[in-house]
């Protein structure tokens, strides 16, 4: 596909992408050097985010919605020894996570205002870091730019575990969660690598400048051997697939996200870097090695949806059921990506933003219910819908949410998700409803046992109702699902243009192209 | 016009202040470290400037100064860096610069101490800007010397060493038969086998040298004029190739040749060390490049395989044994040594790119153990062992130095934002077409410094406070002698990750021309024999 | 035959320096017989003017280039013999400072000390003369004469009557084998004069080859190069150091001179022959002497075995039989002197004040003396050939010269015993600088020994960085070489 690009400047004026980008980082190193007082750290903490989610939002305003091509380009040399190049710019593919993670941001600024206490210095410094990586890698076009952000993402998410994790085993689930993906990413630096020779085969042969180039437009447009397209998918597969987590790699996901703080485990199942990898970088560069792998990919889909499911069906604490939970709704976002059809692919990208409402949400309501019953467990629950009502209620909403109830977010997502893999093949439709009854299962019933039944040993004293920030937040996130439950036109149309340009590119398969105007 | 005399400065700098400090009572501790640091300084400032006055468009050898030696003999001292010369320099300056400050608080013999450390360094340098083999070998020679009292003097045993207390194993613990136990040798074991192993490698290579001197018939032993005329050919180009290799190789370290330098770099004070696994390991790549790629282009075509084959057990073998070490500068010492393989991974795919990631990785490489080095050699200062097991939760004692050490990790592992990375995907790009197998094998490699790193990174500075770290005190990060050093290193190793355009265009410049003799069929030679004249 | 001396004065000029020292050698004698208080320090005061003397005069010879031949060429003045006598003469006075405060102890005849060290330095300086095999001989056995007595002259030290003893009865034998094959040499060819034997030994007949075997033996064991080396260790061990310091340079360097002459400008059509002789004693030498030096407790006996390892690098030049050869010979005593002289001067001062040649007690010299330590640390490398030192370049030469022969099995053996003497050397830095002293009582330097030490220093520090001027010196010193395979300098127009 030829994707054509608009620089930033033509289109809002300033390079909006990098402001985006190092406008956190800025914001960490002010706070590590001047900040002494702990409530001025909080508060310049909280402007940087809210700063940082109106211009992401500005960024949705300016964006061109129905078009494929690359909107508020940036290019600058960088190492043009390798071809490395300064590459940022989004399409439909990548403009809804930007805003996302900027929202998710400001609403962990306002969840940790009381609630963390330890270390706070660094403490934002990291969620400040953590953000800015998230952002780079949404925004860079250069594959090895997009591999530094993957990289630096695993430093700040390495010590939210470690120093502000709240299980006993944090010192492991970070260990783990860091060696697993960056085992996964080793190996898709050398997939990247293996697309970079490619391109430079073809410049050698065809005599054309430059020589090496990690940028994705220029991949796009050399062909790629069919065996080689297999083994570069399957290397980038892993990267993405441990990152994500796909199936059988999935498990340092329930540790990370149980011993890790909530925040962390709010970024980690509400931003989904990994499936965006494969729609950014795997499908469109190598369409014929995913039409081939489809069916594996699908299964393992499949798999994970199940397997999540039940696992989830059996478990008695909150945020390991939730944990299990989002491992079956990734299936889905896998699933719909290898539908390899226009719904598939728009379902899944959809989906992937609903999570980052529903599932985080839910996980911040998990943050809220720990703090007031001190333990995530089942046992300490039952009977908290009298004492909790408000709680209780947008924790019904975001799980209906999260299973896909007509209304909410969820059900646009899973069912234009269904729609595409029925029409891959009804098979994998019939399995997906599965899941989908599963979900309903496992939620459903750990809401009956928590919230209603007998009241439990526990609490003792009575507990407090929703506070003013835990509302503010709870609404936030519920206003977002309702929108895109009842209203989901302005988003689909935004990420229409590229996603119609991507199922082309599938179709037609990896062809040379005329060089890029 | 003054940068002429450019190299002389940086060269003569640390042996002048060698000189010197001979002078200096060792009463005036003070003086004598600020009189080093003066010195080093000077050709720490003058290596930058190398790097920004050299011209890369122009490339080729810049700054000569050429003196005649040893008529008899054809020998010149002749001066001259290239592209690879030039990042190589800087490392040794930027290390020796660092190093004065890491061992600021050394008490004994302080003058002994800097005047050997310099001259360590001023060799080191020697090396990288001499372009006459004899210099070459003269200078190599002279850097392995000061090490023996460096780390027999200043340097620690290891914690098995120091526990043999009775009798019989203090007869035991020295008894000639006990040199095969490497974890608990003592650094004057340490200190002699690095030395004579070294000795024994460049007697190796002085052979190969020789020989090149004889068949080349031209009686010279300039590597320009060599690289040109000289033309060697079938088995006495081989003989030639592998003498210079192995040689060369023993203290790159190459695997089978490697065990020598573990055991040094625990043995050595930290500043030795940081020079050690930072330039002085570099010294065989780098000769190598000069003997074997210049002088016998086919020969490096055909035989540098070889290399491609060792390498792997370099990287493994090194990351195995580092993975299981219990004294955190063994698992540094095993985790450069290891590092060393992609280094010659990257030589051997003999690629443009590869090559020019190999010798930016040296340059990485130096920073990042340097670095490494550095903050292993405070913690030892603080706590007095290298024993993982028995530290623990320094963190909270020295929060400073457990980030810098974390930096250093990262940088290591060649985390993206430091050279390193650049380096790495460098030479794995590079190396792909000819050798898949090992780049794979190389890439894992890194996950495998990442376990290992971050494992002493656990030992050492998180967990419970060990009772040996109640009185350790943090680095001073901002004023004082203490953090200068680190944020200089940590600073280079940041900027020219993120900014490396220069450095590699300087590189390339270098690299370029002599790759350019190896891909394609090197130049055919007036044959050798005593008619040819220079 | 018969000899008609009609000396002119401009001939007798030719050995002006000997008939020199030979006059110095009555007057200090006669001073130290009438002026009986007249304190030791003063007679080696007046020796060491007087070799001065000399050694001006040679400087000046050396400057205006003068040579000619005496005797009908017995007695030969080149540059070759104005380089050895140089050498001698400077070592000579080297020796007479570092012995001030040794001989300072002697009970007796001290005096006499500086009297018979004259002695062998005057029979030394006409051993570099010798032109012919009868003034060999004779000069070769008037310079032991003065060492026999020198190396017995602790009268009461049993070690050192040892010593002596060993050291005559060999030298004795020696002799006799030197006579036995001038006898056999002057049997076949019925000449003694270098030049006309060259002419008159064409071959090598049964004769020829023996008595040359027997003559290469005996200026073997005055080198003490391997199997000839017996007497070596003791005589060392027992004689009194300063005395083991001269013994251990200049009889050699005069004897290499003989040794020159005999084969490079007397026997050139044998080299295919000799060479092996050469190879295999260098080889032999050097292993021999480098393994054994490893188990040494005494300095003076390491510095004896190692003193043969170093014998046996020389002899790579000799093998390599060229021109170059001998400049790497000559190059290499000059550096042996510096080295050598100024490790012994600091075993003397160190003996001075402790009574002990054991290694173990050298520990932490660098606390108790650090110049002490410092300039034992560098005569030692310079001995390992480590640059930036004397040795290396000496070393260095060496090879260069004997590779351009494709000696390689010599240049390995050389190599190989490189890293070997390495590690003894090595040794006794470790004690100096590592260990911590028994006391820790500082050691004081005299006057005198500390310039011997200077001088030493200064030689080896300049001859590595700067040998430029001593290499042309050299190859000064061998133009009458310039027959056998030429120095490669002239290949470069």
């Amino acid at each position: 596909m030829i994707l054509h690009e608009v620089t930033a400047v033509e289109q809002i004026g300033f390079p909006i992408l990098t402001v985006l980008t190092f406008l956190p980082l800025v914001g960490a190193v002010a706070i590590w050097l001047f900040q002494k007082d702990e409530d001025l750290m909080r508060k310049s903490a909280m402007a940087v985010a809210g700063l940082e989610l109106f211009i992401a939002v500005l960024l949705l305003w300016y964006f061109m919605p129905n078009s494929s091509q690359i909107q508020f380009a940036e290019r600058a040399a960088w190492i043009p020894a390798i071809g490395v190049g300064y590459h940022l710019g989004i399409d439909g593919i990548s403009v809804l996570f930007i805003p996302l993670t900027a929202f998710l941001i400001v609403l962990i600024m306002v969840y940790s205002w009381d609630t963390e206490r330890t270390l706070l210095k660094p403490y934002l410094m990291a969620l400040l870091g953590l953000e800015a990586t998230m952002v780079g890698v949404f925004a860079s076009l250069d594959l090895i730019l997009f591999f530094v952000f993957w990289e630096l993402m695993l430093l700040p998410s390495y010590f939210l575990i470690k120093l502000w994790g709240q299980g006993p085993q944090r010192q492991y689930a970070a260990l783990k969660y860091v060696l697993y993906t960056l085992s996964g990413s080793v190996l898709m630096l050398v997939g990247i690598v293996l697309l970079n020779l490619n391109f430079h085969a073809m410049a050698v042969t065809y005599r054309t400048e430059p020589l090496y180039s990690f940028d994705l437009l220029d991949l796009l447009n050399v062909p790629v051997s069919p065996e080689k397209q297999t083994l570069i998918f399957f290397l980038l597969f892993f990267g993405f697939a441990f990152k994500a987590p796909i199936f059988p790699f999935h498990t340092w996901l329930p540790t990370a996200l149980v011993e890790g703080p909530i925040v962390m485990s709010v970024l980690l199942a509400g931003v989904k870097v990994g499936t965006y990898g494969f729609m950014r970088f795997a499908l469109p560069l190598l369409p014929e090695a995913s039409v081939r792998w489809l069916l594996l990919m699908a299964a393992l889909g499949l798999a994970a949806i199940i397997y999540g499911a039940l696992i989830a069906l059996v478990q008695s604490d909150f945020r390991r059921l939730l944990a299990y939970s989002s491992i079956s709704h990734l299936g889905f976002v896998m699933l719909g990506l290898f539908a390899l059809n226009f719904q598939g692919l728009q379902g899944s990208l959809l989906q992937m933003i609903n999570l980052g409402f529903s599932t985080a949400g839910l996980f911040f309501m998990a943050g809220f219910l720990a703090s007031r019953t001190g333990s995530s467990d089942l046992s300490a629950y039952g009977g908290l819908a009298r004492q909790v009502p408000l709680l209780a209620t947008f924790i019904l909403i975001l799980g209906l949410a999260s299973i896909g109830l007509p209304g909410t977010n969820g059900f646009v997502g899973e069912f234009l998700i269904l729609l595409g893999a029925f029409r891959a093949h009804w098979i994998l439709a019939a399995v997906g409803v599965l899941g989908v009854i599963l979900g309903a299962a496992y939620f459903l019933w750990y809401y009956e046992r928590a919230f209603f039944g007998p009241v439990g040993p526990e609490p003792k004293k009575p507990v407090h109702d929703l506070r003013p920030r835990e509302w503010g937040i709870a609404v936030a996130l519920t206003v977002m699902v309702l929108w895109i439950g009842l209203y989901p036109a302005p988003f689909l149309n935004m990420i229409n243009g590229s996603v119609q340009a991507l199922v082309d590119r599938v179709q037609q398969g990896s062809v040379m192209k005329a060089a890029r105007p | 016009m003054t940068e002429s005399y450019l190299l002389s400065v940086i060269l003569f700098a640390p042996f002048v202040g060698a000189g010197v400090l001979i002078f200096i009572p060792n009463r005036q501790a003070l003086l004598v470290r600020q009189l080093a640091a003066l010195f080093a300084g000077i050709s720490f400032v003058a290596s930058f400037i190398l790097l920004f006055v050299f011209d890369w468009q122009q490339g080729g050898y810049q700054f000569q100064q050429k003196y005649v030696w040893s008529e008899q003999l054809g020998i010149q001292f002749y001066l001259g860096v290239d592209g690879i010369g030039v990042p190589m320099v800087l490392a040794s300056s930027i290390l020796l610069f660092a190093g004065i400050f890491i061992s600021w608080h050394i008490k004994d013999r302080t003058k002994e101490f800097y005047a050997f450390l310099l001259i360590l360094a001023g060799a080191t340098i020697g090396v990288y800007v001499s372009l006459d083999l004899f210099f070459l070998y003269f200078f190599y020679e002279m850097s392995v010397i000061p090490m023996y009292p460096l780390l027999g003097i200043w340097g620690s045993h290891t914690k098995g060493y120091l526990e043999m207390t009775s009798p019989e194993d203090q007869a035991k613990r020295d008894s000639p038969g006990f040199i095969l136990n490497f974890a608990r040798n003592s650094k004057e074991y340490a200190a002699m086998k690095l030395t004579l192993f070294l000795s024994a490698g460049a007697v190796v290579a002085l052979m190969g040298i020789l020989l090149i001197y004889k068949f080349s018939g031209l009686n010279t032993f300039e590597i320009p004029v060599l690289a040109d005329k000289a033309h060697f050919d079938g088995t006495l180009a081989t003989v030639i190739w592998l003498l210079c290799f192995f040689g060369f190789a023993s203290i790159a370290p190459l695997w089978p040749l490697h065990s020598w330098s573990p055991v040094g770099h625990a043995a050595a004070p930290a500043a030795t060390s940081m020079l050690h696994a930072g330039v002085l390991m570099k010294l065989g790549h780098f000769s190598i490049i000069r003997t074997c790629f210049q002088i016998l282009p086919d020969t490096t075509r055909d035989l540098m395989p070889i290399a491609a084959v060792l390498c792997i057990f370099s990287i493994l073998y090194g990351g195995y044994v580092a993975y299981y070490a219990r004294d955190t500068k063994y698992v540094i010492g095993y985790s450069s040594s290891s590092h060393m393989g992609y280094v010659f991974l990257g030589m051997a795919a003999l690629d443009y790119i590869s090559l020019s990631g190999a010798v930016l990785y040296m340059f990485a490489h130096a920073l990042a153990t340097g670095m490494l080095f550095a903050m292993a050699g405070w913690v030892y200062d603080q706590t007095h062992t290298r024993d993982i097991p028995s530290l623990g939760g320094l963190v909270a004692k020295m929060p400073f130095v457990a980030g810098c050490f974390i930096v250093a990790c990262m940088a290591s592992i060649g985390m993206p934002g430091t050279v390193n990375f650049v380096a790495e995907v460098m030479i794995v790009l590079g190396s792909w077409a000819k050798y898949p197998v090992q780049t794979v094998i190389a890439v894992l490699g890194i996950v495998l410094t990442m376990a290992y790193l971050f494992r002493m990174m656990r030992g050492v500075f998180y967990g419970p406070l060990s009772e040996l770290g109640h009185h350790a005190h943090d680095a001073r990060p901002w004023y004082g002698v203490d953090g200068v050093p680190l944020l200089i290193m940590i600073l280079c190793s940041v900027t020219f990750g993120i900014l490396p355009g220069r450095m590699l265009n300087v590189i390339r410049s270098g690299v370029d021309p002599i790759l350019a003799r190896i891909i394609e069929v090197a130049p055919v030679a007036v044959q050798a024999g005593g008619a040819l004249l220079p | 035959m018969t000899f008609d001396l009609n000396l002119s004065l401009s001939d007798l000029l030719l050995m002006l320096p000997e008939l020199w020292v030979t006059l110095w050698i009555c007057v200090v004698l006669c001073v130290d017989f009438l002026m009986p208080r007249l304190s030791s320090r003063t007679i080696a005061g007046l020796s060491a003017a007087g070799m001065g003397v000399a050694l001006v005069f040679l400087l000046w010879y050396y400057g205006d280039g003068t040579t000619g031949l005496l005797f009908k060429g017995m007695f030969a003045l080149d540059r070759l013999a104005l380089f050895f006598k140089i050498l001698v003469v400077g070592a000579t006075i080297l020796v007479i400072l570092a012995s001030i405060d040794y001989v300072g102890r002697f009970r007796f005849f001290k005096s006499e000390y500086y009297f018979l060290v004259m002695m062998a330095a005057l029979g030394m300086m006409f051993m570099a003369s010798a032109n012919d095999l009868l003034s060999v001989f004779v000069t070769l056995e008037f310079s032991t004469f003065g060492f026999y007595i020198l190396v017995a002259y602790l009268r009461d030290d049993l070690r050192s009557n040892e010593a002596g003893l060993k050291f005559f009865i060999l030298g004795v034998f020696a002799a006799a084998l030197l006579a036995y094959g001038i006898s056999l040499v002057y049997g076949e060819t019925g000449t003694f004069i270098f030049p006309t034997l060259a002419a008159a030994a064409p071959g090598l007949t049964a004769g020829l080859a023996v008595g040359w075997l027997l003559i290469f033996a005996a200026l073997g064991f005055k080198i003490g190069a391997v199997p000839l080396h017996s007497w070596i260790p003791d005589t060392y061990q027992g004689a009194p150091t300063p005395v083991t310091a001269y013994l251990s340079i200049a009889p050699k360097a005069a004897t290499f001179a003989i040794l020159l002459r005999i084969f490079f400008s007397t026997l050139p059509a044998l080299k295919p022959e000799w060479v092996w002789l050469m190879i295999g004693t260098a080889m032999l030498s050097m292993l021999y002497g480098n393994i054994v030096a490893i188990a040494q407790r005494n300095i003076k006996r390491m510095l004896a075995y190692s003193g043969i390892a170093q014998i046996g690098n020389i002899l790579i030049g000799v093998a390599a039989g060229t021109k170059m050869g001998a400049e790497a010979v000559l190059f290499y005593l000059l550096t042996y002197l510096f080295a050598n002289l100024g490790a012994f001067a600091v075993v003397i001062a160190f003996s001075q004040r402790t009574n002990s040649d054991e290694i173990e007690d050298y520990s932490g010299l660098n606390r108790r003396s650090p110049f002490l330590a410092f300039a034992m640390l560098v005569f030692l490398f310079s001995l390992a050939g480590v640059p930036p030192l004397a040795g290396f370049i000496g070393k260095i030469y060496l090879f260069a010269a004997a590779v351009k022969e494709e000696l390689y099995t010599l240049i390995t053996v050389g190599l190989i015993s490189i890293v070997i003497s390495l590690y003894y050397y090595i040794i006794v830095v470790k004690k100096m600088y590592i260990s911590e002293p028994a006391d820790p009582t500082p050691i004081a330097v005299s006057g005198a020994l500390k310039t011997v030490i200077y001088v030493g220093l200064v030689g080896t520090l300049i001859l590595g960085i700067w040998p430029q001027p001593f290499m042309t010196f050299t190859i000064a010193a061998t133009t009458i070489f310039s027959g056998m395979g030429s120095s490669v300098a002239t290949l470069i127009p």
